[in-house]
């Protein structure tokens, strides 16, 4: 009986650890995906369309950056009678309302303030308002929800719109990339991040038929699609972006990235900064999850949003603080129970992770070289030093051990049996304990004597694991029923377009 | 409005049907570490 007992807990603990691995997989898939977006695409629907484009910039004490970025929208290669911006100031204390209305006087007709007394709600409750006057007439036959500090390249417009003539596509949005310049190891890490969730990944949802997300800083509606959903984004969830793009598409509406659209935004710049921004994108997601929990997995009843292949990228990404948690339990409890076993899993879970990591690592940076090159750094160090060396451990064993063994030497220290089954200990709770050490990374940065700490930190445990860490800490948050306050990322207007 | 539209989108597709090379380039370097590994096990 005992010997069936710890035969179904090995069994069980190799699963956990193998369940580790499914959020890279997953990836794999997506990107693999993403390279077959040359042969599935939405371009054979395009034509020259330019609909009359109402913008809705959300603006709250936006003044350092909304001047700005009003001057560069006035230029972007679109009829400049098709094209009408409105400010929606949501109560702003600093400048914003006098740069606005020197713009309108400079461009008039074309760029209108509006003016919210009672803010400071949130964004959605901001863009609702300019949607209820941008709806109040019938001018408007395309709108465009984008952020007050992002930069849109000249064509993006035009290469967004061109999508809407398809009446089918309810929705587009642009490619979001990390702009700040000259920015820090934090936006670089951004700047990797954001190559592989959107310039990658949502090329391979491109070619799925079905989107995870309208970007918040690029989202383009058309009229039809606006007043289907009720003229209203939702103001219940932290995720309204998510929340909209999914209701386009359960309405039957198709939602399309359009890579070659690009606009540049400004990222935080520091840890305490992204902690916010993310646990406030994770707890959002949490609600998405919750809210559409009669989508998931469901083909026959929704056939894009409910597929295996999208449940499956969203769950392996949702679940992957948890799965990272299970994976070291599983080699933990191997560790104690069957010792050949637990190497054996150890191997499995850290040359597949290498393996798919010199894939997804590659690819990401081939695909938008520009970027990619920019942040080379950050995209190997992406999974953080320490498990660069565990993948290095995993895929030469004998010759990072003998190289250990003569590093001990030269360094007159005696490996002893004891220390090696601690050291082994230590790598095999390392995918948990990493976002253990990311959360320290955290609270480095908000003290002053020890902020050098955060970026030693980041890099030594990952950007993965940090991401990991942030959605764990959101889920607790939103398990505990926390406020759900918006907080706003603080923008200084570094990027430079 | 943009003479050069059908230029443009044969452009655009063309960058997406470079993809399927730059997945091979990255498939290549993942047998390269995979042949490197399986080396290191003989050589060990």
């Amino acid at each position: 009986v005992i010997h069936a007992i710890t035969l179904v807990v090995d069994w069980l603990a190799v699963v956990l650890v193998l369940a580790g691995t499914v959020p890279i997989f997953v990836g794999t898939y997506q990107i693999l995906l993403a390279c077959l977006h040359g042969l599935r695409n939405h371009y054979g629907q395009c034509a020259p369309y330019y609909p009359r484009t109402a913008i809705i910039v959300p603006a709250w004490n936006e003044g350092a950056v909304v001047g700005g970025s009003i001057d560069r929208l006035m230029r972007l290669e679109y009829p400049p009678d098709a094209l009408r911006v409105y400010v929606v100031d949501d109560g702003s204390t600093d400048d914003t309302a006098e740069v606005v209305r020197a713009k309108e006087r400079m461009y008039p007709g074309r760029t209108i303030h509006l003016r919210r007394e009672n803010g400071g709600q949130g964004k959605a409750h901001t863009l609702n308002h300019g949607l209820a006057h941008v709806l109040s007439d019938d001018w408007m036959q395309a709108l465009l929800i984008m952020d007050a500090d992002v930069i849109y390249s000249p064509p993006s417009l035009r290469r967004m719109t061109r999508h809407l003539a398809d009446p089918a596509v309810g929705a587009v949005t642009a490619y979001i990339k990390e702009g700040s310049r000259p920015g820090n190891y934090l936006n670089r890490f951004i700047g990797f991040e954001y190559i592989a969730a959107q310039a990658a990944a949502r090329r391979g949802q491109n070619v799925l038929g079905v989107l995870a997300c309208l970007a918040g800083g690029a989202q383009l509606h058309s009229r039809e699609n606006l007043e289907a959903l009720g003229g209203r984004i939702d103001t219940t969830s932290l995720a309204e972006d998510t929340f909209t793009t999914f209701n386009t598409q359960l309405r039957g509406r198709k939602v399309v990235f359009e890579p070659h659209a690009t606009v540049l935004a400004e990222e935080p710049g520091s840890v305490g900064s992204l902690w916010k921004q993310r646990v406030r994108w994770a707890r959002g997601n949490f609600q998405v999850t919750r809210r559409f929990r009669s989508v998931w997995f469901r083909p026959w009843a929704e056939r894009r949003l409910g597929s295996v292949s999208f449940g499956l990228i969203w769950f392996s990404l949702f679940l992957q603080p948890l799965l990272m948690i299970g994976a070291s339990a599983g080699l933990l409890t191997l560790f104690f129970t069957n010792r050949e076993l637990a190497s054996t899993a150890f191997s499995w879970l850290w040359i597949s992770t290498a393996l798919t990591f010199v894939f997804i690592t590659a690819l990401t940076v081939m695909i938008d070289p520009g970027t990619g090159w920019h942040c080379w750094r950050e995209a190997v160090t992406f999974p953080g030093l320490a498990s660069l060396a565990l993948m290095l451990y995993a895929l030469f064993p004998d010759q990072v051990r003998r190289g250990i063994v003569e590093l001990a030497d030269l360094a007159g220290v005696t490996l002893t049996h004891r220390g090696v089954e601690i050291a082994t200990l230590l790598v095999y709770a390392w995918p948990a304990a990493s976002m253990l050490v990311a959360t320290l990374a955290k609270k480095a940065a908000e003290r002053a004597r020890l902020g050098w700490l955060s970026p030693v930190l980041v890099y030594l445990v990952g950007y993965g694991p940090l991401l990991c860490a942030m959605s764990l800490a959101a889920y607790v948050k939103e398990l505990r029923g926390a406020s759900m306050a918006w907080e706003k990322t603080e923008k200084t207007g570094k990027v430079v377009g | 409005m943009n003479p050069r539209f059908d230029e443009e989108i044969e452009d655009d597709r063309r960058y997406e049907r470079g993809l399927l090379v730059k997945a091979g380039v990255a498939i290549l370097l993942v047998v390269v570490v995979a042949v490197l590994h399986e080396l290191s096990l003989h050589w060990g």
